[in-house]
Parts: C-alpha cells; sequence; structure tokens
C-alpha cells in the first residue's frame, strides 16, 4: 500500500515528453558547454516566464473546450495601460491595479461573448483579439512607451536569492493553478464542462459562473506576463504579445491539453514551453538563425503529436484485440 | 424578396453598402475608379485564400497555416521564375503543384492520424515560414521579370486580372459546392461527421481533398501576390490568416462547420478591404482599424447567435446530442 502512494504514473504523452526532454538536454551539452550551467538555464528560466505565464490562462481556456485568441493582444493592452499610468506618474501599485482592471474587463468581454451569449470561443475571441489590439494601439497611438521608471524594472530584471523574479512568479502561479485543478471544487467543474458542458449544466454546475471565472484567470495572466515583459524590455508596444499566441497555444498542446477540452494540465504546459524555451536558447548558443528555430519548433510540435496519435492507436489496436480474444476464450468455454 | 432579407448575406451586404454610401459622401476619393480598383486588387489574395477557408471552415476545420502556404510558394515560384525554363505556363503549373503538395501534407496529417487541425496547421505554419526563411535568410526577391507582373496587368484600363482570378476561383468553389459530390460531403462533414459516415460519405478522403484544394488555392494567392507587388517578402504577411478567418467568419461561415457559402466570404473580404481603405480616406490613423474590424465581428456574429436564439425558441426543439 505505501509503495503504491508514491509511484509516479505517468501518461503516455508525459513520457514523450521527458524523452524529448531528454534528447533535447543531450543535444544542449553536445552543442554547447555553456548549455548545462546554472547561469544558462536560469536565462531560460527568465526567457519562459512570460510565455509560460501566459501559457498557463491559455491552458484554462482550452480545459474548458474554449480557447482565448485574444490572450496576445490582451498582454499587449494590458502593457500599454500600465506603460501609461507609469509615464503618466502614477505609482508602480496604482499602475499595475489599472492593468489588472482592465484585464479583468478585458476577460469579462469574452466570457460575456462565450458563456452568456454562446457565441463560439474561437470567433468571439477572434473579435476581441482585434478589439483589444485596436484599443491598444489608440490608446498608445501606434507608438511604443519608453522611459518607463526604474522603480517597476524589479518585476522583470530583478532576482530574489539569485533566481529571477519571473521565474518565482511563474512557478508559485503553476503550483497554484495545478492545486486548483487537482484538489479544488472549480478544477473539477473546469474539467466537467470541457467534457460536457451540457452534461456538466444538467448536473447542477453554474457554467456561466466557471467561465467567468477561467477567462478572468486567463486575462489576469496575460496581464502578468504584460507587465513582466514590460519591466524587462522597459518599454510597452500594443505588439507585444502577439507572436506568444501561436507558441502558447503549441505549448499547451505539446504538454497533452487535448484542444477539444477536459483532458490536460498545467504541469504539460509548463514542460512544454520548457521544450520550446530549451530549443531556442540550444539554436542561439549555436549560432543558428531565429528562422531555423521557426522551423524546429513547427517540425516538434508535429512530430511529438503524430507519435501520440500512433501510439495511442496501437495502443487501442492492442486493447480490443484482447478483448476479442478474451470473448473467444469465454465463448469456448 | 422576404427570403433573401433572411439570409445571413444580407445583413452584412447591408452594412457594406451603408458604410460604402457613408464613405462616398465623406469623400470624393473614395467612389473613384482608382480607389475601387486598389481596395479590389490589394484584397485579391486575400480572397482567394478566404475561398479555401471557407471550405474548410465549413468541415468543421480550421487551417491557420494559409499565410505560411501562400508565402511558401510565393517564395518559390519568385525563385523559379528566373530559371530558364520559366514561363507563364510553368509557372502556373508550378503554382499549383507548390500548393497541392503544402495543402495535401496538411489534409494528410488530420486526415490519417485524425489530429485536430488547429493543431497541425499550427505546426505546419511554422514549418513552411522557416523553411523559405532559411531558404531566403529573410531576404526580399527582387525585380521579378516582366512576364511574371503581367499577371496583375489591368485589361483594357478598367479590368484587372486579380480581379478575375478570384471571381472564376469563387464560381468555380461555388460550383463545386452546389453542385459536385464533393460539395455535397463537404457540408455534410461538417454538419454531423458520423451521420456522414453512416451515409456512405468517404470523410477522411473528403477532408484530405479539402485541406489539398485549400492549398492550390493558397499556392494560387502566393502567384497573384507575387506578381502584384513585383517582388516577394519571405516575412511578409505574418498574421493574415487571423484576416482570411475574419473575412470568412463575417460572411456568414459557421465556426463549428455546416455552413457558409462563396457569396457570403465575397462580401466579408469586401467589407474587410472597404474597412480598410475608408479609414484612410476618411483620414482616421490606421490604428483605428484593428478596433473597427474587432467591433464588426463581435456585432455580426453576435446578432447572428441571437437571431438563431430566437428561431429556435420558436420552434422548441429538443436537442439531442
Amino acid at each position: 500500500m505505501g509503495k503504491e502512494k508514491f509511484r509516479i504514473r505517468l501518461t503516455l504523452n508525459q513520457m514523450v515528453l521527458l524523452g524529448t526532454l531528454l534528447i533535447i538536454l543531450l543535444t544542449g551539452t553536445l552543442v554547447s558547454h555553456n548549455f548545462l550551467t546554472l547561469r544558462n538555464m536560469l536565462s531560460i528560466f527568465q526567457q519562459m516566464s512570460e510565455m509560460g505565464i501566459m501559457a498557463l490562462g491559455l491552458t484554462l481556456c482550452i480545459l474548458t473546450g474554449g480557447n482565448d485568441l485574444s490572450a496576445g493582444t490582451t498582454m499587449g493592452l494590458c502593457a500599454v495601460i500600465t506603460g501609461v499610468c507609469l509615464t503618466s506618474g502614477m505609482p508602480v501599485g496604482l499602475a499595475m491595479v489599472c492593468s489588472l482592471a482592465v484585464a479583468v474587463i478585458c476577460g469579462c468581454i469574452n466570457a460575456l461573448l462565450i458563456s452568456v451569449m454562446k457565441v463560439p470561443p474561437m470567433i468571439a475571441t477572434l473579435g476581441t483579439q482585434m478589439f483589444f489590439n485596436g484599443v491598444a494601439l489608440v490608446i498608445s497611438k501606434g507608438n511604443s512607451i519608453s522611459n518607463i521608471p526604474e522603480s517597476f524594472y524589479f518585476f522583470g530584471q530583478g532576482k530574489v536569492l539569485g533566481i529571477p523574479v519571473q521565474a518565482i512568479v511563474l512557478l508559485v502561479l503553476t503550483a497554484a493553478l495545478s492545486i486548483v485543478l487537482k484538489r479544488k471544487v472549480l478544477g473539477r467543474y473546469i474539467i466537467a464542462i470541457g467534457n460536457n458542458i451540457k452534461a456538466a449544466a444538467y448536473a447542477g454546475i453554474d457554467t456561466v459562473k466557471v467561465l467567468f471565472a477561467v477567462y478572468i484567470l486567463c486575462s489576469l495572466m496575460c496581464c502578468f506576463a504584460g507587465n513582466i515583459q514590460v519591466a524587462r524590455v522597459a518599454t510597452a508596444r500594443a505588439d507585444m504579445g502577439g507572436v506568444f499566441l501561436m507558441q502558447c497555444i503549441s505549448a499547451v498542446v505539446l504538454g497533452g491539453t487535448s484542444i477539444n477540452g477536459g483532458r490536460g494540465g498545467v504541469g504539460g504546459t509548463v514542460l512544454g514551453v520548457f521544450i520550446f524555451a530549451m530549443i531556442s536558447n540550444i539554436m542561439n548558443l549555436a549560432g543558428a538563425s531565429s528562422f531555423w528555430q521557426q522551423f524546429a519548433t513547427g517540425s516538434i510540435l508535429v512530430l511529438v503529436v503524430v507519435f501520440n496519435c500512433i501510439t495511442e492507436m496501437s495502443q487501442k489496436r492492442i486493447r480490443v484485440f484482447s478483448s476479442r480474444e478474451a470473448r473467444k476464450l469465454r465463448s469456448k468455454k | 424578396m422576404n427570403r433573401l432579407f433572411e439570409r445571413r448575406e444580407a445583413g452584412v451586404l447591408c452594412i457594406l453598402l451603408v458604410l460604402g454610401i457613408a464613405l462616398a459622401v465623406y469623400s470624393p476619393a473614395f467612389l473613384t475608379q482608382v480607389n475601387i480598383k486598389n481596395i479590389l486588387v490589394n484584397n485579391s489574395a486575400l480572397a482567394i485564400m478566404a475561398v479555401g477557408m471557407t471550405l474548410v471552415l465549413i468541415t468543421g476545420g480550421i487551417d491557420v497555416s494559409v499565410a505560411s502556404q501562400m508565402m511558401f510558394s510565393a517564395t518559390l515560384l519568385a525563385e523559379f521564375s528566373f530559371l530558364p525554363f520559366a514561363n507563364p505556363f510553368t509557372i502556373v503549373l508550378a503554382a499549383i503543384v507548390i500548393g497541392a503538395v503544402t495543402g495535401s501534407i496538411n489534409g494528410l496529417l488530420i486526415s490519417h492520424f485524425n489530429i485536430d487541425p488547429i493543431i497541425i496547421t499550427l505546426g505546419t505554419n511554422s514549418i513552411y515560414r522557416g523553411i523559405i526563411l532559411v531558404y531566403t535568410s529573410g531576404r526580399w526577391i527582387m525585380n521579378l521579370p516582366g512576364w511574371f507582373t503581367a499577371f496583375s496587368k489591368t485589361v483594357g484600363g478598367v479590368l484587372p486580372l486579380p480581379v478575375v482570378y478570384v471571381v472564376l476561383l469563387l464560381v468555380l468553389t461555388a460550383y463545386i459546392l452546389r453542385y459536385t459530390s464533393f460539395g455535397r460531403a463537404v457540408y455534410a462533414c461538417g454538419g454531423n461527421v458520423e451521420a456522414a459516415r453512416r451515409a456512405g460519405i468517404n470523410v477522411n478522403r473528403t477532408i484530405f481533398r479539402t485541406y489539398a484544394y485549400t492549398g492550390v488555392l493558397c499556392g494560387i494567392a502566393g502567384l497573384v501576390q507575387d506578381s502584384i507587388l513585383g517582388n516577394c517578402q519571405p516575412a511578409g504577411s505574418n498574421g493574415w490568416e487571423m484576416n482570411v478567418i475574419a473575412a470568412a467568419v463575417i460572411g456568414g461561415t459557421n465556426i463549428l462547420g455546416g455552413s457558409g457559402t462563396m457569396a457570403g466570404t465575397a462580401i466579408g473580404v469586401l467589407l474587410m478591404g472597404v474597412i480598410e481603405n475608408g479609414l484612410v480616406v476618411a483620414h482616421v490613423p490606421t490604428y483605428w482599424q484593428k478596433l473597427v474590424y474587432g467591433v464588426i465581428i463581435i456585432m455580426t456574429v453576435t446578432i447572428d447567435i441571437l437571431r438563431k436564439n430566437r428561431a429556435d425558441a420558436g420552434h422548441q426543439l429538443i436537442e439531442i446530442d
């Protein structure tokens, strides 16, 4: 009994992921002796945190069977709001509260469209994606906002005990969300909605409330990511998170979350983001152009997904086969 | 007449007309021959891709790799045009072949392995784009030959050729959707996959052909885009897939599959083109453009859904999943 409790059960996808991670680590150490150093690992964490935090929020949306295409532009909008507030002389705390408030509004708009008006999530967030980006561009007049006060830099450049602040934020959020998903009622509701929203509603789950919570949480994550990036690069632009969106969705899927919802978790997502971050790091160390990175990330996504699918198919075949054999044996008896 | 107004396209057409009239009144520069020609020509590559996207959306899938496929074809064609045996005939052939290859890879992965289309096309999106960027190191390919740019010349001073291609492809695809067994199968797969399968439709083959056809259209879009610009920017047209999806959705294509028409998509592309152009003509800073797009998408879709809900409430149907 005691032994059983501590055995870690890995799903097939997690095994494939860990294998991929191992291969990448090996390649990294072969490519450059600078790869497996503490300093490099910390810098990977620093770079992946923004994308990781946003991917956490997206994981929640995708788990409910939805998607948030507006995540990238929400991040841009929050970044611009923070930038404008800071440059107008607001204290750091108040500026962050302002951008968090805007994120909540963004999440509410998404959730309103999706849960109350029943617009398919992909279309609703495609619309709000352009809308939020438009608002951000109008507020910033299409310019990038620099001269961010140095007191704000801490969130993107500061270190606590030698660990970058944003990496700590990422780890804390990951831990919190995985507890919510595994141990809390909200997490079970999210999974239930992802499996079958109608059945969930009939089972007495207030789907509107849960969807509001999920989309607001996702927007808040984007807001964190936006603020961290503003602090790291000391500028705020409307197009900041745009490039992250597709990478984040890829990372979520790579991490084993079903794009149709109901299956997956935040742990895999962070692993997925970590894999992407390491690939680009190795390529940088090897002096390969960023163009190769794009090719590599795409190939790895397709390969892992196809590999998962093939192994799943063959497992199913074995299962069908063995059950057929069993039936034959039974009929003989 | 009544039935005409019940159709989804009618509402969007009304918005388009009202917007057009308002712009014509506001600015004399809008309703000129040159400006209208510009709107049509500048959006022709987008329109060709939107035709394919509509088909994919009708099957209940999505293809976020269209912009990459287009640039993949555009880049290879630009390189191809400097080869000794390149001529207008072989380059059209090359465009179709390149598009068919990229589209078939998507289609094969999606139909054979039964993986969600958005995942596969996200991956191939990076792969196609990565290949051409590595191949060209991101450099522009300049000074395309004269016979290449002649693909987009204006015939008789009034009829730009790209518009002819768009109309031809729209009509061809509308014909395929309405009158061929493949077209009916496309609608059937989007409506209810299981029912389609029971009705004897080869779902995998239909899905494969849809993505392959979309690939061919993207290949042709690459040819058109190259000939309009006279050069090729491998890193360009980034994020166009969202505009293409938006155009199809504004035109009334259901993103969950099962419905959509070529007429709607044409109107959707036109509406987006007119907004983009109208803001410039009306001296509104371009950064308002995205905001207006967003509002229009949210508005049209919401009105659509509300109307559908009201219709459903009247029927009192029992839904069975």
